[in-house]
């Protein structure tokens, strides 16, 4: 809520890419929900790590950032893995995109809509 | 993230459009500001909401816990200092809306900011001022929906008065069915059963004809053995055969017989408990009908039962409300629990501490009890869901001394739930010189019983391991002054009770409560019922003696023709037997030899 209004409020191009993002992820990590909670108790109980988890336990740093939560554990370990395929995999989709579809959505409306936003009319 | 940036896009790049002033400085001052305006406005939205949405959620979830309105006249946090204060909370009692269980005027405490940074509520020191109990509420505190109750008492001992008149006999028995005529009359088509049986086997066993068939024969072999050797030879072989033939017959009346005792036995037996029914009758309609020395001892417990029982009531209901807030759901996984939040947020892992600490905890909580009496002041020390976290229980002492009404009182005990599979839970109650007023023991219309005013002494100790619940309770009463509502018509057993409870002084009462908190059993004993005993044993005795011979009488009359007929049955049995007796006899006979007629002998 906080950054939606801050991206409003200064109209910057990150700031509205990262609240779109934002909203697209949180919706989508709240339909994974159940997929997180069982990779990351899954992890959080695993035998080997047990040391580490109770070292980071016992690190206010640490428990303020509820890594013994297993949605937060399981988001954060399935973000860790699909990090680079997707980021490999994106690449490529931006390069398509630009190649097949980057003229025709400047013509759209709502592009100019958005270009109005971000230059002032000045388009 | 956004892809590569050579030259490979063979778009045309956007109109350049007019970069706006200051773009490619670091910090751009509009954006700047704007932030800080939002951050300084929902702060003050925050700081402005925070009190109101803490009291929100403190009355929502405690409405929720009790299943009555829980509400609070104000919250405010302090941040310097983090701290709450909460004024004004009730409480509703579930069981009656329009009053207030618990009213606390106050409750302040400071919180750990460090540990509340690692998601741990620790409150080192809570005061809790002016903590009343039963007030009266303005509006209704109910929510609409009633929780089930959960405790369930053994059946309580309701107050009768017993009658000085004496029953209708014909009337107690048109209802009652009495067990010696169904006894009797059960016996009696088994025996009918048991005769025809009989006949129909001595029809089918050796008799008479054949007895003198055997005798003819043996007539004729004797004859025979006038006709030289061979006649000898051949008689010899004949006479064996009829022995053989007589003492199959014999057998087979033997087993007979054998037979026919054993049931016999067994119908004596019943015939002897049929006769000795109509007594076990008259016992049971006498107990069930008058009044009985325990019938006596019933009367005065239920005196005590009835209040006794509603306070016991009250408090395990409470105690049971509190259940869910003494322990937490954890779940162990090897070194580490899991215990469960709210749905949908996942599960939180704990792992071991260097210093191990709840999530919640209370370490030290005072207490000051604003009873009509006066002031008691108590101490909770280490409230907390997490017992086995801590290691230690939460113990709880409260005392008063040189109370309005009360010259002192103490409680103390604890709750113990460090290991979970072991939850033991105790709590000590003395109360000295408590001055009991108006106190209704019986509200029943025929004799309304209060105690008016006694100085009790009151020791009271309970145990609770897992379910089982073992408490005991003594209390003395000491100038004592029981008043009773008898009316100028009430009758004479009403009069004599209510004089002798108006003569009691003083009063030793003794409560054991055993059973599990969702059904348990009270035990009472008290002088009373050696005081009721003595004012209406004499008189109670000679009512029970005449309805007994009334009784007797009647059921004599009922009883006394199916018993004479039933017995005449038997003697019907017995003639078989004698019967059965003759043939072996005349079986017996012709095996003989000596001089019997017909006997077997050989002619050699």
């Amino acid at each position: 809520m906080y950054w939606c209004c801050f991206s409003f409020w200064s109209c910057g191009s990150i700031c509205r890419l990262f609240s779109s993002a934002w909203l697209f992820f949180s919706g989508l990590a709240y339909l994974l929900d159940s997929v997180f909670h069982r990779i990351g108790l899954a992890v959080l109980t695993a035998g080997p790590l047990e040391g580490l988890w109770t070292a980071f336990y016992n690190s206010t740093l640490w428990r303020l950032e509820r890594f013994n939560n297993s949605i937060v554990m399981g988001s954060l370990v399935v973000s860790l893995v699909l990090f680079v395929p997707f980021y490999l995999l994106s690449n490529k989709l931006i390069l398509k995109y630009r190649e097949h579809f980057l003229a025709w959505v400047q013509k759209t409306k709502l592009a100019h809509v958005l270009n109005i936003l971000r230059y002032g009319g000045d388009v | 993230m956004t892809g590569d940036r050579t030259p490979a896009a063979p778009a045309a790049p956007p109109k350049s459009p007019q970069q706006p002033d200051g773009a490619s400085r670091w910090i751009r001052w509009p954006g700047v500001i704007a932030f800080t305006v939002v951050t300084v406005l929902l702060a003050a939205v925050w700081w402005l909401l925070v009190d109101g949405l803490i009291e929100c959620v403190i009355e929502r979830t405690g409405t929720q816990a009790v299943g009555a309105k829980v509400e609070l006249a104000a919250a405010d946090l302090t941040l310097i200092s983090l701290g709450l204060t909460l004024t004004g909370l009730q409480v509703t009692d579930p069981d009656a809306p329009m009053t207030n269980a618990v009213e606390v005027s106050r409750i302040s405490f400071l919180m750990d900011g460090l540990n509340l940074l690692r998601r741990k509520i620790i409150i080192n020191d809570m005061t809790v001022d002016g903590v009343r109990f039963g007030t009266p509420r303005k509006t209704s505190g109910a929510i609409g929906k009633q929780e089930p109750g959960v405790v369930q008492k053994a059946a309580r001992t309701k107050f009768v008065l017993p009658s000085a008149q004496i029953p209708d006999v014909k009337e107690i028995l048109a209802k009652e069915e009495l067990q010696s005529l169904k006894l009797a009359e059960s016996l009696r088509a088994d025996i009918q059963a048991e005769q025809d049986r009989w006949k129909q086997q001595m029809a089918e066993l050796p008799n008479k004809a054949k007895f003198d068939d055997y005798k003819q024969r043996l007539d004729k072999v004797k004859s025979s053995g006038n006709g030289g050797l061979g006649g000898i030879v051949g008689g010899a072989g004949e006479a064996a055969s009829i022995q053989k033939d007589i003492s199959q017959d014999i057998d087979k009346i033997t087993a007979a017989k054998k037979t026919f005792e054993g049931n016999l036995v067994q119908l004596r037996k019943r015939l002897d408990e049929a006769t000795k029914a109509p007594e076990e009758d008259l016992r049971r309609i006498r107990d069930k009908y008058a009044l009985s020395p325990q019938g006596l001892a019933n009367m005065s417990s239920a005196l005590i039962d009835g209040p006794l029982g509603d306070r016991i009531e009250t408090a395990l209901r409470w105690y049971a409300k509190l259940q869910p807030y003494l322990q937490s759901s954890g779940e162990r996984k090897g070194n580490a629990e899991v215990v469960k939040p709210l749905r949908g947020n996942g599960v939180d892992v704990r792992f071991k501490e260097q210093a191990p600490l709840p999530d919640f905890l209370i370490r030290t909580a005072k207490i000051g009890l604003d009873l009509a009496a006066g002031l008691v002041s108590g101490t909770i020390r280490n409230i907390t869901p997490d017992q086995p976290v801590l290691g230690t229980p939460t113990t709880f002492e409260f005392s008063g001394d040189k109370l309005t009404g009360v010259q002192s009182l103490k409680l103390n005990g604890e709750i113990n739930r460090v290991d979970p599979a072991k939850p033991h839970d105790a709590a000590a109650l003395n109360v000295r010189g408590y001055r009991l007023l108006n106190l209704a023991l019986s509200t029943d219309d025929s004799l309304p019983v209060s105690v008016k005013e006694a100085w009790t002494d009151l020791d009271l100790k309970a145990d609770l391991r897992g379910e089982a619940l073992d408490a005991d309770l003594a209390a003395t009463l000491q100038s004592v002054r029981i008043t009773t509502g008898t009316k100028p018509d009430a009758g004479a057993v009403a009069k004599a009770v209510a004089a002798a409870l108006s003569d009691v002084k003083s009063l030793h009462v003794k409560a054991d409560i055993t059973g599990t908190v969702k059904q348990y059993d009270v035990r009472l004993s008290s002088d009373l019922d050696q005081v009721l005993k003595q004012a209406l044993g004499k008189q109670m005795q000679e009512q029970v003696n005449k309805f007994e011979g009334q009784l007797r009488t009647a059921i004599a009359e009922k009883v006394n023709k199916p018993l004479g007929d039933l017995k005449s049955s038997f003697g019907g049995l017995t003639g078989i037997g004698d019967e059965l007796n003759a043939r072996l006899q005349q079986a017996g006979g012709l095996t003989e030899g000596g001089g019997s007629p017909g006997g077997l002998k050989l002619p050699f």
